[in-house]
Parts: structure tokens; sequence; C-alpha cells
């Protein structure tokens, strides 16, 4: 549900503007000079505003695409990523966008056309070589497609150049776009995954794992690329089992064939960010646990962390092959 | 019951008059700078400023200092404005989305509040009364004023600024008096009912997360922590009760007589536990 619509006046008359209005006619619509004077103000609420978010309509100036930190990647060596969106429709308790921004409200910045300028750029600077963007960086790429026609809108667009890859990294069941298209063959759709036992508690107005794993086995089939990401890895008692099971209901039920990519990622939280969260949100049981400063991230103990990971490629090796496992170290 | 609170800033006792009657507050004893009224429980304060910026602005920070729960409390700036003809009938009631100053640029966005029932509409701050009724807004000479220091006090969600239209049209001003405005406050009280409910709902979450822990104190009263060690105790108790909810704490540290021996048991505890997540 949106509270309220905030429109850039600059981009008042854009028809992407025009369009997602006509869903939401008995909103009256308040016009604003820029979108920082809504949004991420001093004293603001994160939590509250997640109760009642508001739509702000802006127009993204500069900054359109940008390199992704140095461990984030599935294979290639050139790596980006564009936030088309700042904010997610869900609500999960390790997620940073807590942290990074006091408001809770939804800004889509709806000149689509500039961020595929930025992309071009980085696509011509790379010619010959790989490149991968990712979306969903800020945001879900997929749970807000209904108002931003994101996907429909990009996936055309990264059709037309093959050295490239988009990966759209998602927790959403809402597949309309992609069951309605021929799989795009350098499109990966990437599904964050927890075990049920966790994403039960942690992941808040998010689809159950259940209809996660449901709705990758009906993209698999379909032809799409899958990526697995199990990020971050949440520790526990009785982790190992409650993973075990995670990772044999994947492999039952999704045909190995779709799979493009594993990747797996400690659970961290950037220092800065952290006090923020955990103040927002002092009773979660996530936050509650034995998290300690490493460097510039609060994350589980080294021994833990280490454990975990490789508790879990072991396993993951005996289900894939070991080429389509990435792991990130969760630098910032 | 709530555990929220409200904070009432009017300028005019007569824009007050039904709110307190309805709400059951009485007038603070004693000698204060404000006329300062509160109910019985002590989570609904109201003061009563007089027109204008200057007294609108030492109103709320007198209210702040007086009010013991002002830090998470849902403040409301309630009273009567002016308007253009087009905007609204008299006595039609306003939450306002958008507050702008004749003097200065700054523009606030207040947080709308949901399922109100209540248009919204932007609202002009003047340091002089009006009788331009052309315009498309509400015009007062607090609101702004009023939003620009909460604001800087707390957060943004627990503002609200409502207006009910009092004038018109250079006619309708001639009769404003303080039975008219009594009266159609009193027509309108269930809107500020929904609005106060609200405020109560909302303050209660800000309490809850600010709440410190009922052992806090007792624990600090009895030995003494350091600045540090009281931040660290504090984050041990929540952790404490979401990972131990069935365990009494007070009696497991009973026979610990110092602030480092408590820290370092509960911290122990705290190590070795795995969270479960079935
Ligand atoms: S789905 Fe991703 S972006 Fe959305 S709340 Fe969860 S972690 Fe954050």
């Amino acid at each position: 549900m949106i509270n309220q619509i905030y429109i850039e006046n600059e981009i008042k008359d854009h028809p992407r503007v025009q369009r997602i209005l006509k869903k939401f006619k008995r909103k009256t619509p308040i016009y604003i000079d820029k979108y920082a004077s809504v949004f991420n103000k001093k004293n603001q609420n994160f939590r509250i505003q997640k109760k009642y978010p508001s739509l702000i309509l802006a127009k993204k100036k500069g900054g359109h695409v940008l390199k992704t930190p140095s461990d984030f990647g599935i294979g290639n060596s050139n790596n980006f990523y564009f936030s088309h969106m700042y904010n997610c429709l869900y609500d999960c308790e390790y997620c940073f966008l807590q942290g990074m921004y006091s408001s809770a409200d939804y800004v889509l910045f709806v000149n689509y056309e500039d961020f595929e300028d930025g992309i071009k750029e980085k696509i011509n600077f790379h010619k010959n070589e790989r490149v991968t963007f990712f979306s969903g960086y800020d945001c879900d790429s997929l749970a807000f497609e209904k108002i931003s026609g994101f996907v429909s809108h990009f996936l055309p667009f990264f059709k037309r150049f093959s050295n490239v890859e988009i990966e759209l990294r998602t927790k959403s069941t809402q597949m309309e776009p992609l069951l309605k298209m021929e799989p795009v063959s350098n499109c990966i759709v990437a599904f964050s995954l927890l075990p049920a036992e966790i994403a039960n508690k942690t992941d808040h107005k998010v689809p159950t794992i259940k209809k996660r794993i449901n709705k990758i086995s009906e993209l698999a089939l379909m032809g799409w690329k899958i990526g697995l990401r199990f990020d971050p890895l949440i520790h526990g008692e009785n982790w190992k089992n409650i993973y075990k099971e995670l990772f044999a209901d994947v492999f039952k039920n999704i045909d190995k064939k779709a799979i493009h990519s594993i990747t797996l990622g400690p659970l961290r939280f950037p220092k800065a960010m952290f006090k923020k969260i955990l103040d927002m949100n002092p009773r979660s049981k996530l936050l509650s646990d034995v998290l300690v400063l490493r460097g510039n991230k609060i994350s589980y103990t080294n021994e833990i962390e280490l454990e975990m990971q490789s508790f879990c490629i072991d396993l993951l090796n005996k289900h894939s092959p070991e080429t389509l496992l990435f792991s990130c170290k969760g630098n910032f | 019951m709530s555990n929220g609170c409200i904070c009432w800033v009017i300028a005019l006792a007569s824009e007050a008059k039904s709110l307190i009657e309805e709400f059951k507050m009485y007038l603070m004893p004693g000698d204060t700078l404000f006329p300062i009224y509160k109910n019985k429980n002590e989570n609904e304060w109201l003061v009563i400023t007089g027109v204008g910026q200057l007294n609108v602005a030492s109103g709320v920070s007198y209210l702040y200092s007086l009010c013991p729960y002002s830090k998470t409390s849902f403040w409301i700036n309630f009273g009567i404005a002016g308007a253009g003809k087009n905007v609204g009938d008299i006595g039609e009631p306003f939450l306002i989305n958008e507050l702008r100053h004749h003097d200065f640029k700054k523009i606030y966005y207040p947080f709308i509040l949901p399922n109100l029932k209540l248009k919204n509409a932007m609202l002009k701050t003047y340091n002089k009364p009006q009788n331009n009724y052309k315009r498309s807004f509400l015009f007062d000479m607090e609101g702004w004023v009023f939003y620009n220091i909460v604001q800087k006090k707390i957060t943004r969600e627990l503002i609200a600024v409502v207006k009910i239209i009092s004038d018109n049209s250079p006619e309708t001003i001639l009769s404003i008096n303080k039975n008219f405005i009594n009266k159609f406050i009193k027509d309108k009280i269930e809107y500020l009912m929904t609005l106060r409910d609200f405020g109560f709902s909302l303050s209660d979450l800000e309490t809850e997360r600010k709440k410190e822990h009922f052992l806090f104190v007792d624990i600090t009263e009895k030995f003494h922590f350091t600045f540090s060690q009281c931040q660290q105790l504090k984050n041990f108790l929540i952790r404490w009760d979401v990972n131990f909810p069935e365990r009494s704490l007070f009696s497991e540290i009973k026979d610990l007589n110092d602030a480092k021996s408590i820290l370092d048991y509960m911290e122990s505890s705290l190590k070795h536990h795995k969270l479960k997540w079935e």
C-alpha cells in the first residue's frame, strides 16, 4: 500500500510518471523540487515509514552505473550495478537499506533511458570483454514490477548485447514479465534463499521459501538461467541440518541445467550502519546474536564465518559443479 | 492501554476549549510560563501559546521541557486558519501535507498519516494576519514555525499540523469570535479523535523502541557502572530478553557484586548461546 505520492516537478510530465499515476487514481500527488526534500531527512524513523511507505517519483542525476565492490561477481571481471529504485517492498531484518537510509519510502527513478546511456557507455568501454550488470542492489528487482515496469523495459534492452549479462536479484514470486516472454539468454534471475526456519523469522512480507523454490523451478523449466544466492548465511542452533535440508530441497526441485551460478555470502553489516539498524530494531533475534567488529564490518566471528562457508561449499559441491560456485567475502 | 503520549500546541484558548473538555484535561497549577493542561494519566498535554511565531516557538520549547515523554510524544499543532475561497468551506478540517513560510525558502513535507479521512492541503505561515482570499492554500501565523522547531527534536513521523478553515472571504472574517470557533471545533472533534488515536499508537511504538530495560535502573543503582559499562549493560539486557525469555536475570546475578562481574556473566551466557530458529 502506498501512503502518499511525491513527484519531482522536473519529471511530472514524463510518460512513465503518467502511466504510474493511472494506477493510483485516488491519490493526489504532491509536487516537489527534489526527492531529497522528502527522502532521507534527519530525524526520520525507518520503522514507522516502513509501515506506511510513500512513493517518490524522481529523476536520477549522475552516478547511474557504478562499480560493484571488488569481491562481488559471478565469473566476469567487469561488474557494475545500477539502482533504478531505493528501498524495497519487503522487510528483511538483515537488510542494509535500513541502515543506509533513514526513510523507508520508495524512490523510483523514472529516467530509465539515462540508465541505459550509462550502461551503454560501460559496454562500449569494455567492448571485447565480458561484463555483468547487477540490478536489485538497493531494492528488489522484481517486487515492484507492476508499478515500475522495470524488467519489462530493461530486458529487451539487455538482449541486444551478447557480451553482457544482467542479473535480476529478487525474493519475489511476481514473475509476470518473465513468464510472458521467451527466456533471455544473457539474463540471470537470481533468488536469495535461506532455510525456511530462519526466513520465517527474518524475512517479513516476503514470499515463503517454498513459494520461491516453486517459482524458480517453474522459470528453470521455461529455460531461464537461474542464480542461487545463499546470502547471507545465518547461524544458529542446528544450522548444519537446516542448510543441508535447504540445499536438498533446492536441488530436488530445480533442474540443475538451468543453474547459472551459486553464490554464498556471510552475514555482514557495514560498521557505520549497524548501530542505526540495531537502534531501529533492538529486539531483533538476528541482531541479538554474537556479532563482532571486524575491520569496517560487523559480522559473526571469523571462526563461525569460515565454518559456515566451508560446510556449505562442501555440500553445494556435491550437488553441482564447482565452477558454478562463487563466494563473496562481504567487503564494503 | 497505550504507552504513547500526545502534546497539543494551540494558539488560542478558544481553539483549545473543546479539546480540553473532551479529553478531560485540567490546568496545571502553579506559576507556569504558558497555560499548560494535562490529563489525569499525564499522557496528554496541551499548551496555549498565544498567536504568532515567537509565541509558538517559546510555547513548544516550554512544553517540550515540561512533559516527561516529550521525546516520544506525538505532537499536534491544531488551530484555525484562513484559506482561499476555493480551498474549502468554513469549518472544514485539513491535515497539512506541505508547509511553507512567507519569509523562508525551506519547505517541509510532514508525514502523511494514512486513513484519517481528512483532506490534505498546503499551509503557508505569515508574520501578519492575511486577508487575500484568492490563494489556493491555507494560511496562518504558527504552523511552519511549530514544525520547524519540533522536527529538530523528535522524529518527523510524530508531528502533525491540522487546521480548520475559519475564514475564506472578507465577510467571513467578521464573524469569527470565541463562540463561533468553539462551536465549529466541537463539530469536528471526531476527526481530531481519530488523529489522536493514531498519534497514540505511533508514539507507543516510539516509546517501546526507546524504552529503557526495567532492570537497568535497579542494577545501576545497586552497583557503580561507568558510562561505557552502562551502554554495554543496556545492550546485554535487551539481548538477554530476546535470547533467554524464560530466564530470570535478577536471580542469576544476585550473588555478583560489581559491574564487571555482572557484565562478564551476561557476556559469557550470551556468547555460548546459539539462536534457536525453529
Ligand atoms: S528483499 Fe533484499 S532489498 Fe528487500 S528488504 Fe529484503 S534484503 Fe532488503
